[in-house]
């Protein structure tokens, strides 16, 4: 609880500088680390389905290219302009900002959704 | 740290009993990462730029991107040591899994700073073989759900629960349970990595 605290805040302080145009990534060491985090304390909470609806926007980015990678292996064609999805959306001509905002909406729309759950039974 | 310092002083000193809320605790957690995090961003991005620590953008990747060549990467960093000092400022030191969270999030850190620094300083832009990254990825995973399993004091800590089911509860063999975990732990992981393209992303969803 207080680690996912500290969590939040050090991941706003950081959004601070990495927000666009970002100032700062935060690089393997940042990206692998939040992930190991979220997954164990998905397994410490007891609620791993939950987790991986309220983390959607990460698992549908994986998905896009797994898919990808399996559709053009088989069938020599790409499904998306580009593998990660949100790379699809910026060549079809979206600004990243735009990009970027509108999967924290989706996001957002996930976790409620994951907290609902947790309700409704 | 200061729980526990507080806690000594409880009933001397008058008003501390409110370290003892858990609430109130994550909130200065919150607030001590987050200020901390501003404090030293500048500083840290500047000493980045400085060292020539940028970001090798992929040449394949869409044409807007090419411009971030140079903005500073291994930001990371900053998140975890503030992480660190803001969770032993306010956890209770006596919670185990408190030290699994904080072991397993560095050791994930490691094979990530390990991966940066190879591409970055040494200049490989490979970096760490794919392989040998699933290997250590795996070794950490696996470590730490063997180490959830055979440290749990009750039988809910190694049960399956599912949404919407609120009677369903399967009991997990230490096989199965550390399957689930490993899977967690090494996906998630790997999936927040790919996300983190665009500014701001991967952070915040």
């Amino acid at each position: 609880m207080i680690f996912c605290a500290s969590l939040a805040g050090a991941g706003l302080g950081f959004l601070w500088f990495n927000s666009y145009p970002a100032q700062v990534f935060m690089g393997d060491v940042g990206a692998l680390a939040i992930g190991a985090a979220i997954g164990v304390l998905a397994v410490i909470v007891r609620q791993e389905l939950v987790v991986l609806v309220m983390s959607g926007v990460f698992v549908l980015e994986t998905a896009s290219v797994i898919l990808q990678v399996a559709s053009y292996k088989l069938t020599g064609r790409r499904l998306f302009r580009m593998a990660p999805i949100h790379h699809h959306f910026e060549l079809k001509g979206w600004a990243e900002p735009k990009v970027i905002v509108r999967f924290w909406i989706i996001s957002l729309l996930l976790v409620l959704a994951g907290l609902a759950t947790l309700k409704l039974r | 740290m200061l729980y526990w310092i507080t806690q000594q002083f409880v009933g001397h000193i008058g008003g501390l009993h409110v370290f003892s809320y858990l609430t109130f605790r994550a909130i200065l957690a919150t607030a001590s990462a987050l200020g901390l995090s501003l404090l030293v961003g500048p500083s840290l991005i500047r000493h980045l730029v400085r060292g020539q620590i940028g970001q090798v953008v992929r040449d394949d990747g869409p044409p807007t991107h090419l411009l971030k060549a140079g903005t500073p990467t291994m930001g990371g960093t900053m998140i975890l040591v503030t992480t660190l000092v803001s969770t032993l400022l306010w956890a209770e030191p006596a919670n185990r899994l408190v030290w699994t969270v904080l072991g397993v999030t560095f050791a994930f850190g490691l094979i990530g700073f390990y991966d940066d620094y190879l591409k970055l300083v040494v200049r490989d832009p490979k970096g760490l073989v794919p392989r040998w990254k699933y290997f250590w990825q795996s070794v950490a995973g696996l470590a730490t759900a063997a180490t959830l399993y055979y440290t749990a004091t009750e039988p809910a800590e190694t049960t399956l629960f599912l949404p919407f089911f609120k009677t369903f509860h399967a009991p997990l063999s230490a096989f199965g349970f550390i399957v689930i975990s490993y899977l967690m732990i090494v996906g998630m992981s790997n999936a927040v990595n790919l996300t983190d393209g665009l500014d701001g992303l991967a952070i915040s969803s």
